[in-house]
């Protein structure tokens, strides 16, 4: 079997809330399916599409925002850029104008109660969070993906690939506890040391240590922001409350 | 609706301790003791933090999931705080120290309550967090390793059933507490020789991976069982 590789950056990953699996990964299945559409050379054919979420995604996406990562994704906007202060705005604006530009390249009409479906009932064997996107084509064709967000914002294609990621040849290969335990003893490096070494293999230190110090200025703010935001929380009796931050 | 609760708690542990900025903040909260309640009540502030704003579709940082957002800052912080840990060096090696033990449980489990319940969110988060925290500390390799298998070890089973669907209740306050059985984990294993340990990190996360398979599907992320159907939504708690 091939090795996983996963690197610090994969864990960390900067993005918006409340869901990783629910929201993030979404996000990221609807990115990739508007880019899917753009390789095939197909998205200005595109004159709607349908969104089915399955399992875990049906019975608990209304509430972890998982629609609304589905439009904003379909949309072409990233959670890593995108300004969180927007998300309900737009995704407002998609829902009462039925528009939805694909990409922010290609505009069809969009219906939530029809082209979003939470199907409550249904499961996918592969995961429980699982979604296909159908595309239909101004040709009678279609294009169709399931993707499933086996949690942490990663996501797979059926037949579970991962998007494809350098390989890299990594000094220290690790799968266990024990693999890392004896490249530890082996070497007389400390676990963080040993990580290090590995990061090393995708990418220069200066790029790992920019990249670190960018994860950790994202928790900074994030927990100064969270210490300083009085109010509510959304959802609940479904009434927006006054949020009174950015 | 819930009220948040990090930013008023913030307001009374600080006092009259004042502050425009990050590093003054740090600076600030240490001026508020380093008693034990004080400590816990911060670690607490800091998890509740994160995740109000995670659950207010804020800008978060996957640790290794978002519903498990606040676990690992919470502690980051609390070695910044109390442990004199400002220091870039540090804090790389934290994050570094703490990706590895997510990797490891993605590789042999999963980080997914969905497939495994809160103890692949919360309980992984927690043994990440132990973990580095003691390498931090200046723990063994073995040490570190103990403590991330200690965290675990005590969130062995931990269902997912969340309140209405939302991440709220009880994934809030659960960060604060897997932030503090992380500290606990962190110096239980620095004060014993890891020869005496009976469970490794590697037997932890099959049992991990075990209980996930065995655990019923109302459990695992689908509002269908657990507090999820016992709190009516439309009551006020809290």
């Amino acid at each position: 079997m091939k090795r996983e590789q996963i690197s610090v950056f994969d864990i960390f990953k900067i993005g918006i809330g409340p869901s990783s699996s629910h929201t993030l990964g979404p996000w990221r299945a609807a990115q990739q399916f508007v880019q899917l559409l753009e390789q095939k050379d197909v998205l200005q054919l595109v004159t709607g599409v349908k969104i089915l979420l399955y399992g875990s995604l049906a019975k608990t996406g209304k509430g972890h925002g998982t629609d609304i990562a589905i439009l904003l994704g379909l949309s072409g906007d990233d959670p890593v850029t995108f300004a969180v202060n927007q998300v309900g705005p737009k995704t407002d604006d998609i829902r009462n104008s039925h528009k939805l530009v694909l990409g922010g390249k290609k505009e069809v009409e969009f219906f939530a109660n029809d082209d979003l479906l939470f199907l409550f009932n249904e499961s996918l064997p592969y995961h429980p969070n699982a979604v296909t996107f159908q595309a239909f084509l101004n040709n009678g064709t279609a294009v169709s993906e399931t993707y499933y967000s086996i949690g942490g914002g990663f996501v797979v294609t059926e037949g579970g690939q991962d998007q494809p990621k350098a390989e890299a040849d990594l000094p220290f290969p690790i799968d266990t506890a024990s693999n890392l335990l004896h490249w530890c003893i082996k070497t007389g490096l400390k676990i963080s040391e040993v990580v290090m070494e590995n990061e090393l293999a995708w990418r220069s230190e200066q790029e790992t240590l920019q990249g670190l110090s960018n994860i950790f200025n994202s928790l900074k703010e994030c927990i100064y922001r969270g210490c300083h935001t009085q109010g509510w929380l959304p959802g609940g009796l479904n009434v927006a409350p006054p949020r009174g931050q950015s | 609706m819930l009220p948040r609760r990090a930013a008023s708690l913030n307001k009374r542990l600080i006092g009259n301790h004042t502050y425009n900025n990050f590093d003054e903040w740090v600076a600030a909260i240490r001026n508020t003791g380093n008693g034990f309640q004080n400590t816990l009540d911060w670690v607490s502030c800091f998890a509740l933090a994160v995740n109000e704003e995670n659950a207010s579709f804020g800008r978060v940082v996957t640790a290794p999931t978002n519903g498990a957002a606040g676990v690992i800052p919470a502690v980051l912080q609390y070695y910044i705080v109390f442990c004199d840990g400002f220091s870039n060096e540090r804090i790389v090696q934290f994050l570094l120290t703490a990706s590895e033990i997510g990797s490891i449980f993605k590789k042999g489990a999963t980080i997914s309550a969905a497939m495994g319940g809160c103890q692949a969110e919360i309980g992984v988060s927690s043994a990440m967090a132990a973990a580095a925290l003691t390498e931090c500390l200046g723990g063994t390799q073995r040490q570190v390793l103990m403590a991330a298998e200690i965290a675990m070890e005590h969130h062995l089973g931990m269902t997912c059933d969340p309140i209405g669907g939302l991440v709220q209740v009880p994934c809030i306050e659960r960060n604060t507490m897997g932030a503090i059985k992380a500290i606990t984990a962190s110096q239980l294993a620095l004060q014993t020789n890891p020869d005496n340990a009976k469970v490794s990190l590697d037997a932890v996360v099959k049992t991990m991976w075990q209980t996930a398979l065995d655990m019923n599907s109302k459990y695992k992320e689908t509002s269908d069982g657990g507090l999820a159907i016992n709190i009516p939504i439309s009551l006020p708690e809290c």
